[in-house]
């Protein structure tokens, strides 16, 4: 999707675009006749494309600018918000096309400014030209070419080998933009799970509960310890990369780590757990034994589920 | 009455809601707690999406008056609070009261009217009470206003003032049915053969009262109160907000969030519940910078993104936190 590059793979693609408009003015110059500027304004035309181009180059970084502040501000959106559906990528194409429209302009305008600036590096009275004309002279004072049978007059095909030049780079520009543009998308990519390194991040997350539980069987405070169970859940969560976050909830938490399977199937132990950790928490409800040991069972619970997880690893991992 | 009486009452009336609302049991939920908290509610979107049919069943079924003004751009102050009128028989200035005397009344495109008359409600939703020709006449009690409005019309409205906004307590935008939701909607219909929907009131006036009451009695730790006025204080520091919240905003969040808390069959606030009304308790109080209006960022959208910024109280209690610095060797 467009709004989800990146200003490098943008560039990927700009890059053949504005190669081919390059290109193809170059290609045609000999064949078309340039735009004619006989107007008032003719011998100004340089001082009006340099300022055309500072200008276009100016709205550029503004566009540039504003497209950093619209990911800034999606980033955050996306942050608040469950929807997965929303879609917020018609303003970023527009944004895109806009960039394109611009640079491809400055290209053109750029090309056109070179070839105008009597420098004729590409026309019959350019560099080619001058050199095929001194090929021709070479030729006739050249005692070979006097020989019976050869061509009087040797015709190199210049017209034909530009356009194949031609041809040829904006194959290369293309393919370069398709390696580009997969390199960086590979790099984007999320690296897979190794089933070692789940078999590895299990055995820390008994170790945390683990030790979670010692650290609460010291606590004689019901309310205490239902918070510490709590604690060492999200620790063992945050180990699996579920952080809670500053601005998150537990029971955010609790969703996203049911959602991303990372509680081993003991979901209701996690749901209990958390339950009694909110009213520990925020109420000043007296809480008792029955409370404490519910949270010490729902800990219990959660501790066979990722040793089960840990199993399953391990088990994928030696069947590889 | 207890809050798990609240909490029972509470699920009975959406229940019983939602015999005639189909497939909006989050907005009857927070229009509820809109009317537990003691507030008036805006409901803003399209025509057509069952505003004026949430705020008549909620009449029904709250068993209370009801009302209904149409707002229209020639409507007076007069037609809506009352005017005295002369009684040619006694020879006495009779006051006769305007719609505004019910206990819910349903302000029906409340953008379609003049500041004038749009200002002729604010002493009723702010005070409970009318003031004409230098007497004050209290109003019905619970006294409710659910006004609709339709956001996409500016030809021949009036935006409501910001000092009318933040008289409501909640904004709500209801948005479509899904497929789902709609294909019942229409079976219904089709079942019961009829327009209206007969509903049987749950509870009267003297019942609403009560749950009322029974908010007071939901708990709401030091830490939450510090994170309602942290979430205010971001709407004011906000770089994309003109005028962020007033106090009244933080009023309404702590309110809401505590009959949120009732109707989760909970005594005592969480985080989640502040998080689940924060939208519609500030979105309307907050001021965006005119730029905004281009790149279509909303209220809503800054709320939400402030909501995902601001710190929810830790994991350990602050005093066990300082003292320990670990949660697993949290001492009470």
């Amino acid at each position: 999707m467009v709004f989800a590059m990146t200003a490098r793979q943008q560039l990927a693609r700009l890059l053949p675009l504005a190669a081919l408009v390059a290109l193809a003015i170059i290609g045609l110059r000999g064949q078309v006749a340039g735009p004619r500027w006989d107007g008032p304004l003719k011998a100004y035309g340089v001082v009006i494309g340099i300022a055309l181009e500072v200008i276009l180059g100016g709205l550029l970084l503004v566009t540039f600018y504003r497209e950093r502040a619209a990911r800034r501000d999606e980033a955050l959106l996306a942050a608040a918000d469950d929807d997965p559906d929303d879609d917020r990528d018609v303003p970023a194409t527009l944004r895109f096309l806009l960039r394109l429209t611009i640079g491809t302009a400055m290209v053109a305008i750029g090309v056109v400014l070179v070839m105008n600036a009597h420098l004729h590096l590409f026309t019959a009275h350019g560099i080619a030209g001058r050199n095929l004309l001194k090929f021709k002279q070479k030729q006739r004072h050249s005692p070979a070419s006097s020989h019976a049978g050869a061509s009087p007059q040797f015709h190199f095909p210049l017209t034909p080998v530009l356009y194949g030049l031609l041809i040829v780079a904006l194959i290369v520009a293309l393919a370069f933009s398709i390696w580009w543009g997969r390199r960086l998308a590979a790099a984007m990519a999320p690296p897979e799970a190794i089933p070692g390194d789940l078999a590895e991040e299990a055995e820390g997350l008994r170790e945390a509960v683990a030790s979670g539980r010692a650290a609460m069987a010291d606590l004689d405070d019901a309310r205490a310890a239902i918070i510490a169970c709590y604690a060492a859940m999200e620790r063992s969560l945050a180990e699996r990369g579920a952080e809670r976050g500053a601005a998150g909830t537990p029971d955010e938490l609790l969703s996203r780590a049911v959602s991303a399977g990372l509680l081993g199937g003991r979901d209701g132990a996690a749901r209990t757990l958390t339950t009694l950790f909110y009213e520990a928490r925020f109420s000043s409800h007296p809480l008792g034994p029955g409370q404490r040991s519910a949270a010490v069972r729902a800990l219990d619970e959660l501790a066979a589920g990722l040793g089960d997880a840990a199993a399953r690893a391990d088990g994928t991992g030696a069947a590889r | 009455m207890t809050p798990e009486q609240t909490a029972q009452a509470a699920t009975a009336i959406l229940d019983e809601l939602e015999k005639a609302v189909v497939g909006r049991r989050r907005a009857l939920e927070l229009v509820l707690t809109g009317i537990l908290a003691g507030g008036h509610v805006l409901l803003e979107d399209l025509p057509g999406l069952g505003k004026t049919l949430i705020a008549r069943s909620f009449a029904r079924v709250l068993g209370l008056d009801f009302a209904r003004v149409q707002f229209t751009p020639d409507l007076l102050p007069s037609d809506v609070v009352g005017a005295p009128l002369y009684d040619q028989r006694t020879g006495d200035m009779v006051f006769r009261a305007g719609p505004v005397f019910t206990q819910l009344l349903l302000a029906d495109e409340i953008n379609r009217t003049p500041p004038k008359t749009q200002a002729a409600l604010l002493e009723a939703m702010g005070e409970g009470q009318v003031s004409i020709d230098g007497q004050t006449r209290p109003l019905p009690r619970p006294f409710i206003v659910l006004a609709t409005d339709n956001p996409i019309e500016y030809e021949g409205t009036y935006e409501l003032p910001e000092a009318q906004l933040d008289r409501f307590l909640m904004r709500l935008r209801l948005g479509y049915l899904s497929a789902d939701h709609e294909t019942d909607m229409l079976r219904r219909r089709v079942r019961r053969a009829t327009e209206n929907v007969p509903l049987a009131p749950v509870t009267d006036a003297a019942g609403v009262m009560a749950m009322r009451e029974s908010l007071e009695g939901v708990e709401v730790s030091p830490e939450l109160l510090d994170y309602i006025v942290a979430i205010v204080a971001a709407t004011r520091a906000d770089p994309q907000v003109q005028v962020g919240a007033s106090p009244r905003g933080g009023l309404a969040l702590l309110q809401l969030s505590r009959a949120q808390a009732l109707l989760a069959r909970r005594d005592y606030v969480i985080p989640d519940d502040i998080k689940q009304v924060a939208v519609p308790a500030l979105a309307h109080r907050v001021t965006l910078r005119p730029e905004l209006w281009v790149r279509q960022v909303s209220a809503d959208d800054v709320v939400g993104r402030l909501l995902a910024a601001v710190a929810t109280p830790a994991t350990a209690p602050r005093a066990a936190a300082t003292s320990a610095g670990h949660p697993a060797q949290f001492t009470a």
